[in-house]
């Protein structure tokens, strides 16, 4: 399932740069490793329900009370490159 | 006190010293620190440790103290994070060159539990890239080393936790188990490590890796340092909407309770059933593993259990099931290392893609970027479906499998994990190889199970094997329980590395 131009695409999808040199041994692990997922596939599923979570959720709601928060500073502190309370980032649009 | 009385308290005796003003904090704390600079150097379990915080934090708390400000049961008690545990103005780094200046500009919800209750928090542990492994040397601050051997692995991804309780640097650590990642490596450091039921611990501010599965869970030598370590950080917060409201935090007082009454008794467990993991006994498993789990199963018989084999016929779909969802999860989870909100930005990048590509080429490691392609591809157009819908539906088979288990058991037992620590270098070549290993553990966290382990023999190299015991959901009581009881029986966990010999002088005998 996994070839050269699946890893291509999915690294794209996943925003990593893939090195050519090691493209197809890493292409092999992943097949391997999907291969052997795909042993779930032969598992009769028919009217198996899905589960994203352990137990049964509800949906909580919280009290609507105000709370303070953290600053707009505090939020931003880790920031590569900020100012003003703003990302920055490179010009994105011409 | 001495050194050696120190180390053969449980951290509760310790804190009721304290708290009684037999014995100081600092003075608790210098044992430690004398541990840590006798043997940090050779195991690299921390990524942070920081003595001056601590000891005026110790000083403070001494105060409280004195003036009987009402403390918890392990107040003065050092304790070690693992560090994707976020803690305000202290950097997290997640073991990732990705989150190696980052400085939370809040704590998590166990920490600000832990300071409240008069814990000391003395240091950040050493771990797995953003808690992806099992062998604790993805780590972008260099592999942690066995204290039993330094030639192995303490297992992982909180390694880090592990090998600073095994090698006696700290008392109670918190790691962070997501497929196995507290018992595993307590097992290969020969101490306890608790996966608490999915929805018990709070998770605001743990770093997520897959938010489905992930809990927070106490590490120590001592059951009951165990059983109060998780009453200490199960308290309520509104932050997380998977916690569950209402649950009570007395097992501590449930275990003292027990023990006082049933200890003595000949058959402390009599009418309890305990299912045995077929899959125990296969030949994967290393034969010391399967001989020490016999002996385990003797000494329940012996406190009046009944123990029987048990086949689960999902076992072998738990481990590509957990891999689909965990690195689906991690996929999305991680998508926020982008070169714009986290401290590094390549300094390559020219544009914007650039900034997400180059960034995230550069800043995270093997084994992440691995998790993060496979997560993409099992939840690619054309690809969902069969995979990753697929694998939940798997999850209700496992679930399904485990309830019928336990609507005619109190308990399930099994190793931890195939065999005992593996040796530094070993695993990384083979990844697949490396993820079978976790096949005893995952189940609890596709089911949201509880699970715990503890040490129960050891191997001929020397080092430990731990056991897990499996419960019903929100039922850890009975499993510290089962351990308790063992432990009272038994000396393993009284063992202790590096031949300091300070514990070793109990009765080890089974």
């Amino acid at each position: 399932v996994i070839d050269e131009k699946m890893l291509r695409y999915i690294a794209e999808l996943a925003k990593i740069e893939i090195d050519e040199e090691n493209n197809e041994s890493l292409a092999d692990e992943l097949e391997r490793i999907v291969e052997y997922m795909g042993i779930l596939k032969n598992i009769d599923l028919e009217g198996v329900c899905e589960m994203s979570h352990p137990f049964p959720e509800k949906q909580l709601l919280r009290e609507d009370v105000c709370l303070p928060t953290m600053t707009p500073e505090a939020l931003l502190s880790n920031a590569p490159e900020q100012m003003d309370g703003y990302y920055i980032v490179p010009k994105t649009l011409e | 006190m001495d050194d050696k009385k120190l180390l053969n308290l449980s951290a509760v005796a310790t804190s009721r010293l304290i708290r009684k003003g037999d014995i100081r904090v600092r003075d608790v704390l210098d044992h430690y620190l004398r541990q840590y600079q006798t043997y940090e150097k050779s195991i690299n379990a921390f990524i942070d440790f920081q003595p001056e915080r601590y000891l005026t934090a110790a000083d403070v708390l001494q105060k409280r103290i004195t003036l009987n400000e009402p403390l918890g049961v392990l107040a003065g008690i050092p304790v070690a994070l693992k560090d994707n545990i976020c803690t305000k103005d202290v950097r997290t780094t997640c073991g990732s060159k990705m989150l190696k200046d980052f400085i939370p500009p809040y704590s998590a919800h166990v920490v600000e539990l832990l300071g409240k209750s008069g814990v000391l928090i003395t240091g950040k542990c050493n771990m797995d890239e953003f808690a992806m492994g099992n062998t604790s040397e993805t780590s972008a601050f260099g592999p942690i080393k066995n204290p039993w051997n330094l030639a192995y692995t303490p297992g992982g991804s909180s390694g880090g936790s592990a090998a600073a309780v095994a090698a006696g640097i700290i008392p109670l650590s918190l790691g962070s188990d997501t497929g196995g990642s507290v018992r595993q490596p307590a097992a290969c450091c020969g101490i306890s490590g608790l996966k608490p039921t999915y929805g018990t611990v709070s998770r605001y501010g743990l770093v997520a890796y897959a938010s489905s599965l992930d809990q927070i869970g106490p590490m120590a030598v001592y059951i009951e340092d165990i059983a109060a370590l998780f009453d200490t950080i199960k308290i309520h917060d509104r932050r997380d909407s998977t916690q569950i409201n209402g649950l009570k935090a007395d097992h501590l007082t449930h275990l003292e309770e027990f023990m006082h009454q049933k200890s003595e008794m000949s058959l402390p467990l009599k009418n309890k059933k305990i299912a045995v993991l077929k899959d125990s006994d296969n030949r994967a498993v290393q034969e010391e593993v399967r001989l020490a789990i016999h002996s385990l199963i003797d000494q329940l018989t012996k406190m009046g259990a009944y123990c029987e084999i048990v086949n689960n016929p999902t076992s072998e779909y738990a481990v590509p099931a957990y891999y689909i969802i965990a690195c689906a999860e991690a996929s999305s989870n991680l998508a926020r290392y982008d070169g714009i909100k986290y401290t590094q930005r390549s300094a390559q990048a020219k544009d914007l893609a650039e900034i997400y590509f180059k960034t995230r080429t550069e800043y995270f490691g093997t084994e992440v970027i691995r998790r993060i392609l496979l997560g993409s591809f099992v939840l690619s157009s054309g690809y969902f479906d069969a995979y990753y819908r697929t694998a939940l539906k798997v999850r209700t088979l496992i679930q399904d499998d485990f309830n019928r288990i336990f609507t005619q058991y109190d308990a399930i037992i099994s190793p931890v994990s195939l065999s005992t620590a593996p040796a530094l270098g070993e695993s990384l070549q083979d990844p697949l190889a490396m993820y079978l290993n976790d096949q005893f553990t995952v189940s609890a966290n596709l089911t949201g199970m509880p699970a715990l382990t503890f040490p129960c023999g050891f191997d001929r190299k020397g080092l430990p094997i731990g056991a897990q015991l499996l419960g019903k959901p929100f039922d850890e009581d009975f499993l510290i329980v089962i351990a308790a009881l063992f432990q009272q029986r038994t000396g393993f966990h009284k063992k202790e590395p590096f031949q300091q010999n300070y514990r070793r002088d109990l009765d080890e005998t089974i």
